[in-house]
């Protein structure tokens, strides 16, 4: 089962390699996650506003949202990929006086497509889901209601914290320095969802 | 006197053409999967923009031809010319 999931980790990686897209789905993953986060815990923060919002509301608003999400990633992603990687084989069809349709290049822009789109879609969705998670936790043990918020505030920021560590890692910058921008820039969300709030009521 | 089923090829050297990717070393590997193949030295000889001529010299006691140039293919490259071949009779008849 191991050597399973290994063989299929080899050739998703050697598809994103071959396609060109292996730095363009990383791009894809911390943008959908920040956008996920950022997404879901301003409806989190948003729904506390309202006196009497039940975490099932909140947890059923967050998940249609996070659903949003995965299908707008996954078939924008897949469509626009699909046509980049189209007009790449082309380009190379072209200088190797060749048609390529039955070639490995061939195969990886499609597969490579696909899979930045999964990428795309499912990491905005997890991110999502992950900070809505104390909300669904509370939905079987109501008892967690009361710190369902904290703990959604907790996790965002820990989210945006690790996604700086991973970017800083990427771009081999000061680790703390990043992950305390993005953590700035979380809290410039909320800080905005709250005086939103504020003045509209 | 052998037919020609018991003549096995020993070396092959292709003058081919390739995209950037997959890349020399993956290329190679891959390559070196065929059936009967023991050595593969792919050598670059000219860089363009979107493609790369390369020197492939394959080794080995009974290469698949038919494999080998169908491996070349899938790997995204075209054959320009086959331009050495190395082909050995079995010891038994020598």
């Amino acid at each position: 089962m191991l050597r399973l999931i290994k063989a299929l980790l080899v050739r998703i990686s050697r598809f994103l390699k071959y396609s060109g897209k292996d730095i363009v789905a990383r791009r894809y993953f911390v943008l959908s996650v920040f956008d996920g986060t950022l997404a879901a815990f301003g409806i989190v923060v948003g729904a506390n506003f309202v006196r009497g919002t039940s975490p099932a509301t909140i947890v059923a608003a967050g998940i249609g949202a996070a659903v949003a999400m995965l299908i707008s990633g996954v078939t924008g992603t897949f469509m626009t990929e699909t046509a980049e990687s189209k007009k790449r084989l082309k380009e190379i069809e072209e200088a190797m006086l060749a048609d390529m349709d039955e070639s490995i290049v061939a195969e990886a822009g499609s597969y490579g497509a696909m899979i930045a789109a999964l990428i795309n879609g499912l990491a905005s969705f997890t991110a999502a889901t992950t900070v809505l998670l104390p909300y669904i936790i509370s939905l079987f043990y109501p008892e967690i209601a009361g710190i369902a918020l904290y703990a959604a505030f907790a996790i965002a920021l820990a989210m945006l914290f690790t996604l700086g560590t991973i970017l800083a890692k990427v771009s081999r910058q000061n680790i703390l320095a990043m992950s305390i921008k993005m953590l700035l820039v979380g809290l410039l969300a909320i800080t905005l969802i709250l005086l939103l709030q504020f003045f509209t009521g | 006197m052998p037919d020609k089923q018991d003549v096995k090829l020993a070396k092959i050297v292709l003058d081919i053409l390739k995209p950037h990717t997959p890349p020399l070393v993956d290329f190679a590997k891959e390559i070196a999967n065929v059936d009967g193949l023991l050595r593969v030295d792919a050598t670059i000889v000219e860089v363009d923009t979107e493609t790369e001529s390369v020197k492939l010299t394959v080794e080995g006691n009974d290469i698949n031809l038919e494999k080998l140039l169908e491996t070349i293919k899938r790997m995204g490259a075209a054959i320009h010319s086959i331009d050495q071949v190395v082909a050995e009779r079995p010891l038994r008849h020598r």
